[in-house]
């Protein structure tokens, strides 16, 4: 079960997990929660080289599409086929199950910019009406 | 700057103590769903939902000309005779263009109610007021003193059934005159989802404790959802029916659409119809289809461009979106004459293609193997 305070949180909603050099990136609870009626996933192809913050992925629920954000810069090397093929597994396990792609990451330190969770609960308490 | 109040209809309430998302739609705060907009649109096309469709406008044709009248005004055929009858019709400008599409309830000979678009009951209103000079009619506004609940789905019937038992006596397109504690209530077995229903358009007062009712008659009925706006709009595309705005508008004739049927030219006269005898002579130059997504995305959205095999643009996207009966993205849209006769198509959704084919509407046909 992962321990969401290892993970560190972007303003987009992205999560991240590093294993050896590797992040993992998924969306949030909340964004899962927000974006409702998730119908089509779309992930970067692998080999992709991405710079942080740059839109990889979309996300499209029955009204409208999201845009994914890169956490960190790097190679995207992996990507949730299964998520594709059935994409009510970022509804139902959005941190773990519902991973979206994997990123080689360039530059370690573009992780300690990242929220952590204290610090993304406090944004999303304060952006729910 | 100001920002104008949203309208909120007399279950607002009830909405939010259910725990409705709420979005703006024509200047009323409308659920936009519950829990989920896939959840709710398979509960109407397995079993019951239950909609609070308010917002929309409710106008009385009365008087001795009022058949005359609605004759005049509208494509369709309005025959006095059908008391009880449920007409859909369009509402034409002089170039044959539509204002409105909307319903006509006809309650006596000389008493007919208009059910409106929510965006267009002002528009309408003007309209209506302005072409009924001369004829002895008597017009109400009663958009702000009714509203609507629909109950739609395979068990819908029986669940309106629990309101006044006479219901299920009533056909398709037909209506009753119900009494309910004390309220007169028009239960017309109608709707926009392409389930078979009811929908109660009755005075304000009524409506909470019509829709409490309606709940309670339903929980029996498993799947049942009360639904916001997000179903309202997959069932309705579904089942191929225009949304004003989007397949219909003051620049679109119903001769370009899937409801040419609704032009009755062999009345001898209405609104429009020399235009679109007119039209009909030189030939249309665009027509409303659906398409059906090859791939599972991306999701078509209205203002997409229709390209052919070859990247040349062959019409536009009129409304887009998921069909969670076919699993597939679907799309409504009208292709120029030039591409009448292709079977495959490239819709662009900001630059994100989706392959599609173009199929015949409806979609969905309830009770068929989809």
């Amino acid at each position: 079960m992962t321990d969401v305070k290892e993970l560190r949180f972007t303003k987009t909603h992205e999560w991240m997990r590093v294993e050896n050099g590797t992040a993992i990136v998924g969306i949030t609870d909340y964004a899962q929660q927000e974006i409702r009626d998730i119908v089509y996933i779309e992930l970067p192809k692998i080999g992709k080289e991405c710079a942080q913050a740059a839109a990889v992925a979309v996300i499209e629920s029955v009204k409208a599409a999201f845009e994914i954000y890169a956490p960190v810069s790097g190679k995207v090397v992996a990507v949730n086929q299964k998520a594709i093929e059935d994409v009510s597994l970022v509804h139902q396990s959005p941190y773990e199950e519902g991973w979206l792609f994997k990123i080689e990451m360039r530059n370690r330190q573009e992780a300690d910019g990242l929220m952590n969770f204290a610090q993304y609960n406090q944004l999303t308490a304060q952006a729910h009406h | 700057m100001a920002t104008q109040t949203l309208k909120r209809t007399p279950l607002y309430e009830t909405h939010q103590a259910k725990g409705a998302k709420f979005v703006p739609f024509a200047g009323w705060e409308m659920p936009i769903l519950y829990r989920s907009v896939l959840a709710e649109h398979t509960a109407v096309r397995k079993g019951a939902g239950l909609f609070d469709v308010s917002h929309m406008g409710e106008f009385f044709v009365n008087g001795p000309e009022a058949t005359t009248f609605l004759n005049h005004l509208l494509t369709q055929e309005i025959v006095a005779p059908a008391v009880g009858a449920a007409i859909y019709a369009h509402m034409l400008n002089t170039n044959g263009g539509v204002i409105d599409d909307l319903i006509v309830y006809k309650i006596a000979e000389d008493k007919n109610l208009l059910v409106v678009n929510a965006s267009r009951i002002e528009a309408d209103w003007q309209w209506i007021k302005e072409q009924a000079k001369g004829f002895a009619v008597e017009l109400q506004n009663q958009s702000d003193d009714y509203g609507i609940i629909a109950v739609q789905g395979p068990r819908a019937v029986q669940v309106a059934a629990q309101v006044n038992s006479r219901l299920s006596q009533i056909n398709r397109f037909h209506l009753a005159q119900i009494r309910w504690q004390s309220h007169d209530i028009i239960a017309a077995r109608t709707g926009y989802t392409g389930e078979d229903g009811f929908e109660f358009i009755a005075p304000n007062e009524a409506l909470p404790e019509l829709w409490n009712l309606l709940e309670k008659a339903a929980q029996h009925c498993s799947p049942f959802a009360p639904c916001g706006l997000g179903s309202r709009d997959t069932l309705r595309l579904e089942s191929g029916y225009p949304l004003w705005g989007h397949e219909l508008n003051e620049n679109i004739t119903p001769l370009e659409t899937n409801c040419a049927w609704v032009v009755k030219f062999q009345k001898h006269d209405f609104i429009g119809k020399t235009a679109l005898e007119e039209l009909k002579a030189k030939g249309i130059k665009r027509k409303l289809f659906g398409f059906i997504g090859q791939k599972p995305g991306p999701i078509p959205r209205e203002g997409a461009a229709i390209l052919d095999a070859q990247g040349n643009n062959a019409g536009i996207v009129s409304s887009g979106g998921f069909s969670p009966s076919l699993g597939k993205p679907i799309a409504m849209g009208f292709l120029n004459q030039t591409h009448w006769g292709s079977k495959e198509v490239r819709l662009n959704i900001a630059g994100r293609e989706l392959p599609a084919h173009v199929a015949a509407l409806p979609f969905y046909k309830k009770g068929e193997k989809n």
